[in-house]
């Protein structure tokens, strides 16, 4: 017996204690991915679903409501909520195709890493315009609180707007970076890992070839 | 386009392609199941593209390696080789201890190759000509001619050394 029929004969053995049943393969299929794009594609769904179903409620409510700080509120927060929806809406488009399973090895990596890359960027950029909007909008909820006159004549002063300023600095400096941690938490050692693998292939490419029939393993 | 029950009567028959996978890119049982049951989703996803006239086991590794390759998932903490320990506990009974220890060590050293060659010399082992291994890695054939050699030869050394 030669050295690679051994090995394939040791490779062939049966996996009987593991081997599933219809069964239990047919209740695989309706199950749910446990990847972390399908655990993430689960999560925006449901925010998707709590942040519509909120909206119509409000959007509902604010037919009701007469008093007319209420309602700039409640259309405050019902933009922001439109607004929530389109993030993860182009959220779920991004991680709807995120791998291509019928390409080759190689194809796929590229693939799943341009992906990776477009969600990151459109999770940063879509925080770069939110971060600032939550700010402006709990300011607004203040001033309709307090009424815009007491608001103007209280706070917008020289200092207290220099004091708007830096927490407003110090705000995006600490979203950005615990935005950035999470982002690296999540994705970061998994876009190394692809880039490795990618490179590994890179050199298989860049190898002379040579023919050796003798080599059949 | 197959049905549900050629499907699972397809993976059924070739679950052991699935198995290995998960053996060899997972350390825990935890993870290994978890695999296996993203690559039976990710299978039955794209069974669509599965030919009737293609080999079930080719299209079998190109999703199932797709997916232990390049998908995310929560990493273990610790190596474990329960999985042969418990293959070892049910065929000790059945079959000579040497040849158990001869599989123990032939999964061990293809566990410490680099993902790409553990896919090929897996394939290698499954008989998939050089042809099938080069389209579903995305190299050419004699590339895969090449690289085979050298894991050959990393896996003699592996074997060999006690």
């Amino acid at each position: 017996m030669t050295e690679l029929e051994e090995l394939q004969e040791i490779w062939n053995r049966p996996l009987a204690h593991i081997e599933k049943g219809d069964e239990e393969i047919a209740a695989l299929l309706n199950l749910k991915g446990r990847s972390l794009v399908s655990r993430l594609r689960q999560s925006v769904w449901f925010e998707l679903t709590v942040t519509g179903v909120a909206s119509i409620l409000l959007i509902a409510y604010l037919f009701t409501v007469q008093s007319a700080a209420m309602r700039s509120t409640i259309f405050s927060l019902i933009t922001l909520f439109l607004i929530f929806i389109y993030v993860y809406t182009r959220k779920l488009w991004i991680l709807r195709h995120f791998t291509k399973m019928n390409g080759s090895l190689h194809e796929n990596i590229v693939h799943v890493m341009s992906r990776t890359r477009k969600y990151i960027r459109f999770f940063y950029g879509s925080y770069i315009i939110l971060y600032p909007l939550f700010y402006c909008l709990t300011l607004s909820f203040v001033a309709l609180e307090t009424g815009w006159d007491y608001f103007k004549e209280t706070f917008i002063t020289p200092g207290f707007i220099a004091d708007l300023v830096v927490f407003l600095g110090v705000y995006i400096i600490v979203a950005f970076w615990l935005t950035r941690w999470y982002l690296q938490r999540l994705f970061g050692d998994y876009l190394q890992q692809l880039n490795k693998i990618l490179d590994d292939l890179g050199k298989l490419e860049e190898q002379p070839g040579h023919n050796n029939a003798e080599d059949n393993l | 386009m197959l049905d549900e029950k050629d499907f699972i009567t397809l993976v059924r028959e070739n679950q052991g392609i699935i198995h290995k996978i998960c053996f060899l890119y997972e350390e825990d049982r935890e993870a290994r199941n978890d695999l296996f049951q993203d690559v039976v989703l990710q299978l039955w996803k794209s069974r669509k593209t599965f030919r009737g006239e293609a080999k079930a086991t080719t299209w079998m590794y190109r999703v199932a390696l797709n997916t232990a390759i390049s998908g995310v998932r929560k990493k273990s903490r610790r190596p474990s080789l329960e999985y042969l320990d418990q293959r070892h506990d049910n065929l000790a009974d059945v079959q000579p201890e040497n040849r158990e220890e001869k599989t123990r060590m032939l999964y061990e050293a293809i566990r410490t190759l680099a993902p790409v060659d553990k896919a090929m010399i897996m394939m290698a082992l499954d008989e998939l000509s050089y042809d099938e291994i080069a389209s579903t890695i995305g190299i050419t054939p004699n590339n895969v001619r090449v690289r085979m050699n050298r894991i050959r030869e990393r896996l003699r050394k592996k074997l060999k050394t006690p």
